[in-house]
Formats: C-alpha cells, structure tokens, sequence
C-alpha cells in the first residue's frame, strides 16, 4: 500500500514535471495557439487528393492482381481436396465391392466344395454297393455251382454206392449160400428195396 | 518536452498544386505511399509461389483474405462478393494507417479527421447511391423499420434519419480519436523519459518507469490498431448491407 502511494506520488511528480515543461514550451511559442493541426483546413485538399490516389492504387492492384490470385489458389485447393475425397470414396466403394465379390466367391466356393464332396461320398456309396452286389451275386452263383456240383457228386457217389452194394452183396450171398447171382439183379432188388424205404419214408 | 501535438503536423515535401488547390506531397502522403509500398510487396510475394501447401507469408496473406471474406459474407451477404476488393482495401488501409504509426518518427494518417471523413464518407455516398440506384424510392423505408405502429412512423423516421447521417460522423471521429488519443498517450510518456533523461544520473534511473510503461502501451496500441480497423471495416460492411438488402 505504502509503495502504491509512493508510486503514485511518483506519477504526479512526473505528470507536473511534464507539465511545466509542457508549459515552458508553449511559452516559447512554438506551434502553439494552433490547436490540433488535424483542425487545420490548409492540408486537407492534399490530404484527400493523395488518400484517394494511393486507395484507388492499392484497389486496382489488389482487385486485379492479388486477390484474383489468391482466390485461384484457395479455389484449387479447394478443388483439388474435394476431388481427392472423391476419389477417396470411390476407391472405398471400389474396395467394398471387390471384398463383396470375394465373400461372395468365397461362399460360393464353399457351397461348391461341400457338394462336391458329398457327390464323391455318394459316389463312393454307389461304387461301394455296386461292387457288394456283384461280389454277393457272384458268389451266390459260385455257391450254386458248388451245390450243384456236390449234388451231382453225391448222386454218382450214391449211384456207384449202390452198384458197390449190388457188387458186393452178390459177392456176399456167392460165398455165404453158394448162390450165384447176377449184379444187375441184386442192384434191381436194391432199387426196389430202396425205393421202398424212400416210399416208406416219403409215407 | 516536445509538443505531443507536433507528430500531427503536416509538413509538405514536394510542392504540387492542381488548380486552386494544394495537393503537394507531405509526410502524411509519404506514409500512404510506404503503406501502399509496403502492402503490395507483401501480397505479391505472398501470393508468388501459389502453393497448395502455403508458407507463412502466402497463408498470411490467405488468412488476411479469408477473414475479409468471412466479414463480407456474415455481414454482408452473397450480394457483397463484389465489394470484396473495395472492403479488403478499405481494411489494409487503415490497419496500415494505424500500425505503421507506431514505428517512431512515423506518422499517422489515420489520426488526422479529415482522412478517416474522407474514408467514412466514401462508405455513406456509396451506401446512399447504392441504395437508390436498387431500391429506388423504396430506400427511404429504410427509416421506417418493420412493425412501426403508423402514429408513431414519423417520429421514428426522423429518428432513424439522424441516426443514418450521424454514421460517417461515428465512424469518422472514433478511428480518428482512438489512433489521436493513444499516440498522444504514447508521445507524452515518451516525454517523460526524455525530460527524466535530463535531470542527471537520478532520472536515468527513473527513466525506465515511463519506458516500460511506453513499452506496454505500444503492445496495446497494437491492438487498438487492428481493433479500430476491424470496427471500421465491420461497420462499414452493415452499412453496405442497408444498402444492398432492405427487409420489407
């Protein structure tokens, strides 16, 4: 607070210092009782005249050269940066479809492969039946030609049984009783025996 | 102490005479043609390279023009586009008027009324003209503002007639008495230093008071400068509005 006042002490003794030298020179006379030399008529044409001059200068420059020019500049940037953008967005949408495509493709793609393989399965599936059933027919034909060939051979081995039979019996009843008896009978006899057991039988 | 008054004298340089008038090449005419000087070398070289990524000097320049731009289509509207060199002008004009009096042992053009009337006055004639020349008669409802009961339209015109001619006059004596006043505020302290400087050993020391108090002042003068050169243009774009676009 002290130094506040001390410095505004400070202040009026400048401002009175000033002022009487102020005053000193005035008395002297130098360019006082004038007033302010803007209020003196004496410069004012001069003053308009060269206003106007260095305005209109700096008009016609500025008007034609400079601001032209600038606005050139700005506006091709302007420009310039919208057309980037643009182009920018474009290639945005360029690359979204081009991804689209692809997902598309990639789908498309795996769809494929899926029916594929099941075409494959259904393939293998087929071959694998087809070649079961040929096998299975196969073999039931080799079954076939094997009974049957068992049968023929258990029908001659049955056929030769009975000739044995027929042989042997005769051979048989020759040595028990002495009585001499012809194959072809005996075997008659066996037929007829045999046949009777098999009507017996079927009976 | 020098007279804080005497930076406003006009002393002529070269003699001319055009008729009966005086228009010889003073100080104050030396000043204009610095400032022309000195604003057609920086917007030409600024705007030389006409880079799509600016430098300082041409995205100076850009920005100088973008706020003018700005100015004339907040304040003006589309119709001012072809003020725009006028109004850009206008304001590179009197800042320079304004700043380069701030260089010691310069002079202010813009602290002398008869410049900034002379200024002002372009604006008013060209508002008057304009308007007329669109408007016709119509201008004159300009004075009558929308929703004036009818009783009281007459008083209101005259009111609005005093106030539209006291424009030039405002716009006018505020530029001329704030460059006026500040150069005077920064003169005399000037003095002080000076008169201290006289008085021995003592007042070099008590010198630097009125020296800082000057420095601070001349950063706020800087402000003034473009402060009082954007009012001046601002105003004068509302006024061309009146001109260019009556409302009802």
């Amino acid at each position: 607070m002290k130094l506040r006042f001390s410095q505004f002490g400070f202040f009026a003794l400048t401002l009175l210092v000033s002022d009487v030298t102020f005053a000193a020179t005035e008395a002297h006379g130098e360019a006082a009782e004038k007033g302010l030399p803007q209020f003196d008529p004496t410069w004012f044409p001069s003053q308009i005249f060269w206003l106007f001059v260095m305005f209109g200068l700096l008009y016609l420059f500025f008007a034609n050269k400079t601001l032209p020019a600038l606005s050139k500049v700005i506006d091709n940037r302007r420009n310039l940066i919208e057309s980037e953008m643009e182009e920018a967005e474009n290639l945005t949408a360029k690359a979204k479809a081009v991804q689209e495509t692809y997902e598309a493709n990639l789908a498309k793609a795996r769809l494929n492969s899926t029916s594929e393989i099941t075409k494959v399965e259904d393939k293998i599936k087929a071959d694998m039946a087809k070649a079961e059933a040929e096998f299975r027919a196969r073999a039931e034909k080799e079954m076939a030609k094997l009974e049957k060939s068992i049968e023929k051979s258990k029908a001659q081995v049955m056929a030769e049984l009975e000739s044995m039979v027929a042989v042997l019996t005769a051979e048989a009843v020759e040595k028990l009783a002495d009585i001499s008896i012809k194959p072809a009978e005996v075997q008659k006899l066996v037929g007829e025996i045999a046949n009777d057991t098999d009507t017996k039988e079927a009976a | 102490m020098a007279n804080p008054l005497k930076q406003f004298e006009i002393t002529p340089l070269l003699p001319l005479h055009v008729g009966n008038f005086d228009v010889s090449f003073t100080n104050s005419s030396l000043w204009m043609a610095i400032g022309v000087v000195v604003s057609l070398i920086f917007m030409t070289l600024a705007v030389k390279p006409k880079a799509q990524v600016p430098g300082r000097l041409q995205m100076a320049s850009e920005m100088l023009y973008e706020f003018i731009a700005s100015m004339i289509r907040e304040n003006v509207g589309p119709k001012g586009r072809k003020f725009f060199p006028l109004i850009f002008t206008l304001f590179v004009v009197v800042m320079l008027g304004n700043s380069l009096g701030l260089i010691p042992f310069s002079f202010t053009y813009t602290s002398h009324i008869i410049v900034t009337v002379a200024l002002a006055l372009m604006i008013f004639m060209m508002v008057i003209v304009i308007g007329f020349f669109k408007h016709g008669f119509h201008f004159f409802s300009l004075f009558i503002p929308p929703g004036t009961p009818v009783w009281l339209a007459p008083f209101i015109f005259v009111l609005e007639l005093v106030s539209f001619f006291v424009r030039p006059i405002t716009l006018s004596v505020r530029l001329f008495a704030n460059m006026m006043a500040g150069h005077i505020v920064l003169k005399v302290f000037a003095g002080f230093a000076v008169s201290f400087i006289a008085l021995g050993s003592v007042g070099y020391l008590a010198a630097i008071v009125p020296t800082v108090f000057n420095a601070v002042l001349i950063a706020f003068e800087l402000l003034i400068a473009y402060l009082q050169a954007y009012v001046f243009t601002i105003l004068s774009c509302i006024y061309l509005k009146d001109a260019l676009e009556i409302e009802h």
